[in-house]
């Protein structure tokens, strides 16, 4: 083991000051410090320990106080692999309990001398003679693991051997922490991914409650929003206790520690709520008494507090200290619920901008419908005034009566085509959403098509398993059939149709620019395709090439996919045919009930 | 019925886009007499104006076509063909904006094609009758007054 040339790598002796051992020491700090996996770290750890002492056998257990056990995580030495059950440790200080047992519910250090003559000492392996553990304390006074070693020798261990294993302990207590801490950043910018991919409020604020308990290494966690018309907080989701009030207005603004959160736009961070004046007992998670640590965090929003997210640790039996929240803890929380604020803010501008260019497509509908209905009327009147004339002539003759009539018939009927189109309009974006496969409805589209020319070839290739999104049928049915429809009339004799199912992932070329996972739907015609100077405007309202129509039927395409947070597009070259593609945001399989197959099977809907 | 004293029967140009319409209005003008030409489009409208001989004398336009102020750009293709054309514009009720303008531009008049209370199908017929009216005044005034010019040079 001699290294000459080197730093010494052996445990160096005896008092703190000792310049090799305090040289050990920093080596042992630094390499840990860079070690960041948490499992490479508490290997690390071991080897050190194992090494500083001599030790032939050993393991670093962590503390788990939710289940009252030591975990054993790393293990050194021979045997280990034919123990029965080593993997957990209850946390006890009674005798018998084993001495991993109670130095993790003491916090303190314990060495044997001859280990089966130890009172506290339980027997693993028969060969074991001397063992020492100490604890792995954290900043806040917190047992969070114990290391755990042994050997052959009786009486091997000392009080300086327990002296350098603390020191050891201390140092490797900082590197978890920080380990601990990247890990929980870390799944915390995951989180911040996956918030800005959910397009659903509701199931954003469900991801948020049940990644948070992790994170924050918490119990329970609720998301409250300010509800300004009802005064006050209203449960968005919970983990556990508060899952079933959703939707409920829990506290008033300033009511308890919670509304004083909201009230206040600041941080709360206490162990033992229940002692603050500001406590209300009124919508606890978990019962005062055996409550350890609260922490809720105000979620901006666009002007002041949009609502609070607020996490709670329960009592543990075998933690001597309360498991309080650390600054840190607070850091996290104040950044996820400005994630969760940024979130809604976007979702928010989103539904604003929509609503604005719902307002300026609504705007431009009542001018052009405005004209339209006006020409129709108008030639209504002239088809009138022929009638009164033909009845004035001094010979009446029923045929040019009969012409004149049926003029008037079509004028009229002109009107009713305006009024349908604008129905359709109107309707395109009120959605009654439910879980729908793609490939069926276009299967159902495709079997009602009818080619105005049987020479006209319509071609599939959908992808074999199901797509789901989440979806008005009716109205994506009507919105695939106008764009196959579209393709069709744009078709002579021999030409085709081909329409291609599958997914996209955000940044393929069909996902249109989607930022979450997508289903599409390519259509394909070899039709004369769209010239440049139409591509930018063929989903605008009344924008036609037909003679008939207001030109609405794109634009209802449109307002239908957008509608369901998706896009739709022309990608073909001009020259080459057209090529519509609709791309939606992909939603998971669903129960079998839920979905539009299911309420179908189950009988009449509504 | 009125009765329209030339021999030669008076030819108007109807342009609108929107089939129904022209169709209603060509129709109602043959009733009283007029012949009548039809144009559906601006670009067609102006060709028809540019390749017409004689000039047209009185042009009925709708205004808003492809864009908001076609009527306009027809009346001024109109007049740029022959300064004495009368053109009638028709425009949407209400919208007497554009209207305004085309008469300041030298319209004829205008009429507002969903007055409720109007017939404006009879306003249209005495309206198109009054432009030929109006144009035969003014071409003898200038014929008048090209006499008198040469009679006093000689």
């Amino acid at each position: 083991m001699s290294e000459p040339d080197s730093a010494p790598s052996a445990p160096a002796p005896l008092v703190p000051l000792d310049p090799l051992e305090a040289e050990s020491l920093r080596r042992a700090s630094r390499f840990l410090s860079r070690v960041l996996d948490l499992t490479q770290l508490l290997e690390a750890i071991l080897g050190e320990g194992l090494e500083a002492v001599n030790a032939t056998r050993g393991f670093v257990g962590l503390v788990n106080h939710n289940r009252g056990e030591v975990e054993v995580r790393i293990t050194a030495g021979v045997g280990w692999e034919s123990l029965e059950n080593p993997r957990r440790i209850r946390i006890s200080d009674e005798p018998g309990a084993g001495i991993t047992g109670r130095v993790a519910a003491t916090g303190v250090p314990y060495l044997t001398g001859d280990a089966p003559r130890d009172p506290h000492y339980v027997m693993f392996f028969p060969d074991v003679r001397s063992e020492i553990a100490v604890p792995l304390i954290s900043r806040q006074g917190r047992v969070t693991g114990v290391l755990n070693l042994e050997t052959e020798r009786p009486h091997a261990f000392t009080a300086r051997d327990r002296q350098l294993l603390v020191a050891l302990a201390n140092q490797a207590s900082i590197a978890i922490s920080v380990a601990n801490y990247r890990q929980r950043e870390a799944a915390l910018i995951e989180i911040g991914k996956e918030l800005a991919a959910v397009h659903d409020m509701a199931a954003l604020f469900r991801v948020v409650v049940s990644r948070a308990p992790e994170i924050l290494r918490a119990d329970d966690c609720t998301l409250f929003e300010l509800d300004t018309a009802r005064g006050g907080l209203v449960v968005r989701a919970g983990y556990r206790q508060l899952a079933k009030r959703e939707g409920e207005l829990t506290y008033e603004l300033g009511r308890g520690l919670t509304g004083w959160v909201a009230e206040h736009g600041e941080v709360v961070r206490l162990d033992r709520p229940g002692e603050d004046p500001r406590w209300e007992n009124l919508f606890p998670e978990i019962p005062a008494d055996e409550l350890d640590a609260y922490l809720a965090a105000p979620i901006p929003g666009r002007s002041g507090v949009w609502g609070v997210l607020r996490v709670v640790r329960s009592r543990k039996p075998t933690a001597r200290q309360p498991y309080r929240f650390t600054e840190r803890d607070e850091a996290l929380l104040s950044t996820l619920a400005s994630q969760v604020g940024a979130a809604v803010r976007q979702r928010e501008l989103q539904e604003s901008q929509v609503q604005m260019e719902r307002m300026a497509a609504w705007g431009e509908l009542s001018a052009r419908s405005a004209h339209m209905i006006g020409n129709k009327v108008f030639a209504l009147k002239g088809r009138l005034s022929e009638l009164r004339l033909l009845l004035k002539a001094p010979e009446l003759s029923r045929a040019e009566l009969a012409a004149a009539v049926e003029r008037s018939q079509s004028s009229l009927t002109g009107l009713e085509e305006i009024l349908v189109e604008f129905r359709d309009f109107i309707a395109a974006t009120q959605l009654d959403r439910l879980p729908v496969d793609l490939n069926a409805l276009l299967r159902a589209c495709i079997e009602e098509m009818t080619p105005p020319d049987p020479l006209i070839a319509v071609e599939t290739e959908l992808l074999c398993e199901p797509l789901w999104f989440l979806g008005d049928a009716a109205k994506l049915r009507r919105a695939l059939g106008e764009l196959i429809q579209n393709a069709l009339t744009h078709l002579s004799a021999g030409g085709r149709v081909r329409i291609r199912s599958g997914q996209a992932a955000p940044g393929d070329p069909e996902a249109l620019g989607l930022q979450a996972p997508a289903v599409f739907v390519a259509v394909r015609d070899t039709g004369p395709g769209v010239p440049p100077e139409h591509k930018g405007r063929l989903f605008e309202p009344f924008f036609t090439t037909r003679a008939r129509g207001m030109g609405l039927g794109l634009s209802i395409v449109k307002g239908i996919v957008n509608a369901h947070a998706g896009a739709v597009a022309e990608v073909g070259e001009p020259g080459e045919g057209a090529c519509f593609v609709i791309a939606l945001p992909a939603h998971e399989e669903p129960a079998h009930e839920e979905s539009e197959s299911g309420r179908e099977a189950s009988g009449p809907g509504d | 019925m009125r009765k329209v004293r030339a021999a030669v029967k008076h030819r108007v140009l109807v342009i609108d886009d929107e089939e129904d319409s022209r169709d209603a209005v060509s129709r109602r003008l043959k009733a009283d007499g007029f012949e009548v030409e039809e144009a559906a489009s601006p670009a067609e409208a102006v060709a028809k104006i540019n390749a017409a001989s004689p000039a047209y004398e009185v042009i009925v336009t709708d205004m808003v076509m492809e864009s908001p102020d076609s009527g306009v750009q027809t009346l001024i293709a109109a007049l740029q063909r022959d300064i004495f054309c009368e053109v009638i514009v028709l425009t949407a009720y209400g919208n007497v904006g554009n209207a305004v303008d085309s008469m300041r531009r030298g319209a004829f008049d205008y009429l507002q094609k969903n007055d409720p209370h109007q017939d404006v199908y009879e306003q249209l017929v005495e309206r198109v009758h009054s432009a030929f009216q109006r144009r035969r005044s003014s071409t003898e005034a200038v014929r008048r007054l090209t006499r008198t010019l040469q009679e006093t040079e000689d």
